[in-house]
């Protein structure tokens, strides 16, 4: 034994030449490489890739929202995109105000891109139209800097219908994933989950059959009065302080999506509804002292208004909690509000007109 | 382009390489593709600004051409000066204009004037400071007649934008590299290579593995300044010259790698700043390409020491002032400046006047105090944010309790102690002799792998702002 190892000490000591140095570098990095995007693409732990050999650790919304879309057996009459911000707008509720059924297709991340897709995947789906379609719309999600969400490229049943929003430089993005730490980390925690001893799998949220999400976890902990809002907040500062440092303009591209999506909308007679999504006040302050949120917001608000008054949308910005007489403290966190909140906005953007008849009919 | 991105590690750098050495046999196509992809990288971050690189390319080789026939000395004067105001000028517009804006307005302010001027919002572009001094450099010595003009518009423009050192240097002086250009191998040179190799991991490691580990701890803790007390002012001005030094340093070995994979030797750039045993041998060790860049074409042309020692001191100050406004268009940075021609005059004055024998580990605790003292200036980013620092690491802001406790345990702070160490006792990157075996080809490579799979966090050099 003794004898072995003073033998691989002896080989790895041993001079080489610089140039076998040089390709022994090179090769131990390849296939170090190789090895760990191998196993990040086979356990795909965030869902972007093809192969779905495992259960991503993260909840991939929009397959999801598919399965549940493609398990309607009648075409909700409107839809409800945006991002995580919108997805706790209730059918049920806008059902009461409207007399319209709805689905909730909000998906984490969503972007312009992602509404484009899903507007005709729905029109796929249903051979026609909805008849309304209430859009929110996160600052954020029109920065430049910020390639398409991964999971929106790996849901082929979408994609197909926003493939030109992609470029080569998203592919290469998520490609490039392959190789990222957090995804390895991610992987070695698929894998513990699935072969370790004991399986543990907490479910921490999950949409109704309408689409709406339920903070299984968080919630839980709210009525225990153990939930850690302030560093949820916090989470969120960190999260888009570093976004907003570095955006100036509100993205061409994404507006060019939002303006198709409209366009598409009125062409076939249904009615808009965008708005722009609400943050907590106390985010939104620490955000307008530390970056340049509130002048982006400016430009990027300025641009939907624009778009809504050229395909006869209606718009609101319900950017501050007093746009619509919200709750600071109904929030799961600085971005996320909850029921009375999006009810509220609800009411704002659907107001009744009189006695028994509504906006939309 | 960063160096610590996918793109570059999985793309750029193979291809170029791999293109860089299968073109030896033609020398000009070979420095047009070397221009091509160092436009590409530099276009990356903003391709407009790839037309302001042009334009100091253009401009300095056909004021060489222009100071190399002119045969009277006002002429080459003349032609100087079309270099020096064009450099200069791209200088002081992207990088100065909006300061003096700033502090006119101030002044008139304070006057109650009000404010007069527009404040411009111009965006700075990366490695302006760095190419236009190189740019200078080159016509100040064919003025000189310290070098002949270079071989073609190709040979010079592969000089000023060389992709491994555009950014953040080190500060490439015509004459180091001119030889080199003109007789680029045509064959690997493994052992070279083999070194390039070396430099760059050990460099990819210095900014991945240190500085950016340090800054998780200095970056929240500077965000709220008027938050620091005393344990955490350390920790933060610790670990923020633990990052500055990682980070340049990482920068330099990289580029330094880079070039000689690809067959260009590029001077040393840091010798161990921090073993430093007085400020004078700091500024010997630290940034030593633009030391000698301010030494050469600015200390010694306004006198140097040949007219007496008061004169002397005069003009260190008056080169680290400016030292110290190259780097940031701020007050801080000319306080910074000032404080450390202060520093050298002091050192001056002590080597003249007291010249008492001080221990080494004396010497090297007093400068890198005085080192980090200015370090804070470095980063603060104004005048109020300074004060709190330094208000903080002398008590006045109180000693706290349950942050102190968190700050000291953290990984970030263990790490800056670890390096801090390492400085102070390791050999640096370029006496250190690596054996060529497969013990440390695993070692290299198991560092570089652990390096891209940290590429997922992006984080620029702390010197591009520069």
């Amino acid at each position: 034994m003794q004898s072995l190892i003073q033998s691989v000490l002896d080989k790895l000591r041993n001079p080489m030449s610089p140039k076998h140095f040089c390709l022994s570098v090179a090769s131990f990095v390849c296939i170090s490489l190789l090895c760990v995007s191998t196993l990040n693409w086979i356990v795909n732990p965030y869902g972007q890739y093809s192969p779905n050999c495992l259960r991503p650790i993260v909840q991939d919304s929009r397959s999801e929202k598919v399965e549940l879309f493609e398990r309607l057996e009648a075409a909700p009459q409107g839809l409800i995109l945006g991002s995580s911000r919108a997805l706790k707008f209730e059918p049920e509720y806008l059902e009461t105000r409207t007399s319209q059924t709805f689905f909730n297709f909000a998906v984490n991340h969503g972007r312009p891109e992602d509404f484009l897709a899903i507007v005709r995947y729905y029109r796929h789906r249903f051979g026609c139209f909805p008849k309304s379609v209430l859009i929110g719309v996160d600052i954020a999600s029109l920065n430049d800097s910020v390639p398409n969400d991964a999971r929106l490229c790996a849901e082929p049943r979408l994609y197909s219908f926003a493939r030109e929003t992609s470029s080569w430089s998203d592919d290469f993005e998520r490609f490039s994933q392959l190789f990222s730490y957090q995804q390895l980390i991610s992987s070695i925690k698929s894998l513990r989950n699935c072969i370790g001893p004991v399986q543990r799998t907490e479910i921490e949220q999950k949409f109704s059959s309408d689409g709406v999400i339920e903070y299984i976890k968080r919630q839980s902990e709210m009525q225990a009065g153990t939930y850690d809002f302030e560093s949820a907040l916090e989470f969120n500062e960190l999260e888009f302080r570093a976004v907003f440092n570095q955006f100036r303009e509100p993205s061409r591209r994404r507006l060019d999506y939002l303006r198709e999506t409209l366009r598409l909308c009125k062409a076939n007679d249904c009615q808009v509804y965008l708005f722009a999504t609400v943050s907590h006040p106390r985010l939104r302050e620490r955000l307008a002292s530390k970056t340049k949120f509130l002048e982006v917001e400016e430009k990027a608000l300025k641009a939907m208004t624009e778009l809504a008054m050229s395909f006869s949308a209606k718009f609101i910005d319900f950017g501050s909690v007093e746009s619509f007489a919200g709750d600071p403290d109904c929030f799961v966190d600085g971005i996320h509000p909850l029921e009375p909140n999006t009810r509220r906005m609800i009411d704002r953007l659907l107001p009744r007109t009189s006695e028994g008849s509504y906006a939309v009919q | 382009m960063l160096f610590n991105s996918y793109i570059f590690m999985l793309l750029f750098l193979p291809i170029v390489l791999a293109a860089w050495w299968s073109l030896a046999r033609w020398s000009q196509i070979r420095l047009g593709f070397l221009v091509a992809s160092s436009y590409l990288f530099y276009g990356w971050w903003h391709w407009e600004f790839t037309l302001l690189l042009l334009a100091s390319t253009l401009i300095d080789y056909y004021v060489g051409l222009g100071i190399h026939a002119s045969q009277s000395k006002r002429a080459k004067g003349l032609w100087l000066s079309v270099s020096l105001i064009s450099n200069l000028g791209m200088l002081g517009y992207f990088k100065y204009c909006g300061f003096f804006a700033q502090s006119i307005n101030g002044l008139l302010d304070a006057f109650r004037f009000g404010t007069l001027l527009n404040v411009p919002e111009i965006i700075l572009p990366v490695g302006i400071s760095f190419y236009t001094f190189q740019t200078l450099t080159y016509s100040i010595d064919l003025y000189r007649g310290d070098v002949k003009p270079a071989r073609s518009l190709m040979h010079f423009a592969a000089y000023v934008s060389m992709f491994p050192q555009l950014i953040a240097g080190p500060i490439v002086r015509y004459s180091d590299v001119e030889t080199q250009m003109q007789e680029l191998g045509t064959q690997p040179n493994w052992a070279e290579i083999s070194r390039g190799v070396w430099f760059f991991i050990v460099g990819m490691s210095q900014k991945i593995l240190i500085a950016d580990t340090v800054a998780k701890l200095a970056g929240p803790l500077l965000a709220q300044p008027e938050q620091l007390q005393f344990i955490s002012g350390w920790a933060a001005l610790i670990a923020y010259s633990m990052q500055l030094y990682f980070d340049f340093a990482g920068y330099s070995n990289m580029a330094i790698g880079l070039g000689l994979m690809m067959g260009f030797s590029f001077p040393q750039n840091f010798d161990s700043p921090y073993q430093a045993t007085s400020i004078q041998s700091f500024w010997r060790r630290w940034h030593m390409t633009l030391s000698s860049f301010l030494r050469d074409y600015l200390y010694i042309p306004i006198g140097g020491n040949r007219y007496g020692k008061l004169l002397s001191y005069r003009n260190l100050l008056v080169v680290m002032l400016l030292g110290g406004f190259w780097h940031g268009a701020g007050w801080t940075f000319i306080l910074w400046g000032l404080m450390h021609g202060c520093l050298l005059v002091g050192n001056g004055l002590y080597r003249d006047y007291i010249n008492i024998p001080i221990p080494k580990i004396v010497g090297v605790a007093v400068t890198f105090f005085f080192v980090m003292m200015g370090w804070l200036l470095f980063r603060s980013v104004d005048l109020q944010m300074a004060q709190h620092w330094y208000a903080a690491i002398f008590g006045l802001q109180g000693i706290e309790a349950d942050l102190g406790r968190s700050v000291l345990k953290s990984t970030g702070f263990l790490v800056a102690i670890a390096s801090l160490f390492f400085c102070w006792s390791a050999p640096n990157t370029w006496k250190f002799k690596p054996r060529w075996s497969l013990g440390t080809a695993i070692a290299l490579s198991a560092l570089l792998v652990v390096c891209i799979l940290r590429f997922d966090a992006e984080s620029p050099f702390l010197y591009f702002q520069f």
